[in-house]
């Protein structure tokens, strides 16, 4: 509908314009005489009158003084949380379960930090002391002054109990059950071992069977001095020893090459896969009277032919 | 230099739009907290510009999070002389009109700032602030509630 040369349209849309005073003064004009003929327009500029009044009578609503001040203090994250959880704001039960869970704590970190088993060996050293003193008097060792410049650590320790002779621990004797690797005590050569010997002291039946022998054969087709001289350099490179009075590869009454000398255990398993690879070997655990050192075995071995 | 009413302006802006309390609060506290760095950063511009242009951000990423009407909220820090109104508004702004109408609207109508520092503040002409504003005044215009003052 055009009313005054301007469509409703045209008048609806101008509407911001004309209620912010920015049209020119001829179309205001035009706008004004429009909405004066026309009550669909007049009434459109009515409601929206109204909800400009609703909206400023709204712009008055204000907030609480407490909300101002709040926004207007400076807060950082912990501050705002030190307001909300601190201690303050607690609970009696709350704090009296934390002061627990503290105590607990504390004790349990005393309990298994703190060095008790230095106390008690430094208490039991000093009691220790006090009874010597008691019983042998002052030990003149145990007085001796640290030099000023020895290095912390390395001072001389009191010594207590029994002193020592001049001239140290005698040498104790071995004890003839107790046989410890070959090669500690080389054999005489002017007085060599026969075979049968040697297989006598190897059967000797012993009071208290306390050690172990390995003792078998190696089977092979054809025995030369190759495979001699092989087998006994294998086993110097996996730590042999000879532990008789023989050499390795020494030959027997029967001319078998025979070896009879003690390894590292944690050889043994390399020693038979070199041994497997040239025939078919065969060794078995006997008890024996002879007993070698922790972490080595005994071993006496054969090489024969196949029949 | 910052005043007391651009607080009252930041608060009662996010009060009106995302119709929550504490929210309204929270983001009032960022908005005046990057104000206060950007004012001080650069005094030359005026501090209206600055606070719509920080209103308008900090609400892009505030609207997701807006609850529901509160009718009756059971302690409110604020006060308004026209609850009816206020009603009709919260209705206005849960169902109706696009954000940036009722975004022009609050902070023309409801918080005063003229349409140049709208324009300057928002980063668009003035046509297209008395644009926002017409139409947002048209959509409000049809409120049960307007209507109904309006005997219509």
């Amino acid at each position: 509908m055009t009313e005054n040369g301007v469509s409703c349209f045209f008048v609806k849309e101008s509407l911001p314009l004309y209620m912010a005073g920015r049209l020119k003064p001829s179309r205001f004009e035009s706008i004004q005489a429009h909405l004066k003929t026309c009550k669909t327009c007049a009434s459109e500029l009515r409601s929206r009158e109204l909800a400009k009044v609703a909206l400023e009578q709204l712009a008055h609503t204000t907030c609480s003084k407490e909300v101002l001040q709040f926004l207007k203090e400076e807060h950082t994250f912990w501050k705002d949380f030190r307001s909300k959880y601190g201690w303050a704001k607690w609970s009696s039960n709350a704090k009296w379960a934390a002061e627990l869970a503290l105590v607990g704590v504390a004790l349990a970190v005393t309990v298994n930090v703190f060095p008790w088993l230095n106390l008690a060996r430094t208490f039991k050293h000093v009691n220790l002391q006090r009874e010597w003193e008691n019983r042998f008097g002052k030990s003149e060792v145990g007085e001796k002054p640290v030099a000023e410049n020895q290095p912390l650590g390395q001072e001389t320790l009191p010594v207590y109990g029994p002193q020592l002779p001049p001239g140290g621990l005698p040498t104790p004797k071995p004890h003839p059950a107790v046989e410890l690797a070959a090669h500690d005590k080389p054999a005489p050569p002017t007085n060599p071992v026969t075979a049968e010997e040697e297989g006598q002291n190897d059967q000797t039946p012993a009071k208290a069977q306390k050690g172990f022998v390995w003792r078998g054969s190696l089977r092979v087709d054809t025995v030369t001095p190759e495979l001699i001289e092989k087998l006994k350099k294998q086993v110097v490179d996996l730590g042999g020893t000879k532990a008789g009075k023989v050499d390795l590869g020494w030959r027997n009454e029967k001319n078998q090459p025979y070896y009879h000398f003690i390894i590292p255990q944690s050889n043994y398993d390399k020693f038979l896969g070199i041994i497997n690879t040239e025939g078919y070997a065969e060794l078995k655990k006997e008890n024996h009277p002879r007993v070698i050192k922790q972490g080595y075995m005994r071993i006496i071995m054969i090489i024969e032919e196949e029949p | 230099m910052l005043t007391e009413a651009h607080y009252r302006a930041a608060l009662n802006f996010f009060y009106f739009l995302l119709l929550d309390e504490g929210l309204a609060i929270s983001a009032a506290d960022r908005v005046m907290r990057s104000t206060h760095r950007l004012v001080a950063r650069t005094p030359v511009a005026k501090p209206d510009v600055i606070l719509i242009g920080q209103l308008a951000k900090i609400f892009d990423s505030y609207q997701r999070r807006r609850g529901k009407i509160q009718t009756s909220p059971p302690r409110s820090d604020w006060k308004s002389s026209d609850p009816e109104t206020l009603l009709a508004w919260k209705e206005f702004i849960q169902k109706r009109g696009r954000e940036e109408f009722s975004v022009a609207l609050t902070l023309h109508y409801l918080l005063g700032f003229s349409i140049e520092d709208l324009a300057e503040g928002l980063g668009v002409p003035e046509g297209t602030i008395l644009h926002r504003l017409g139409r947002g005044l048209e959509q409000f215009s049809t409120t049960p509630f307007i209507q109904k003052k309006a005997g219509l």
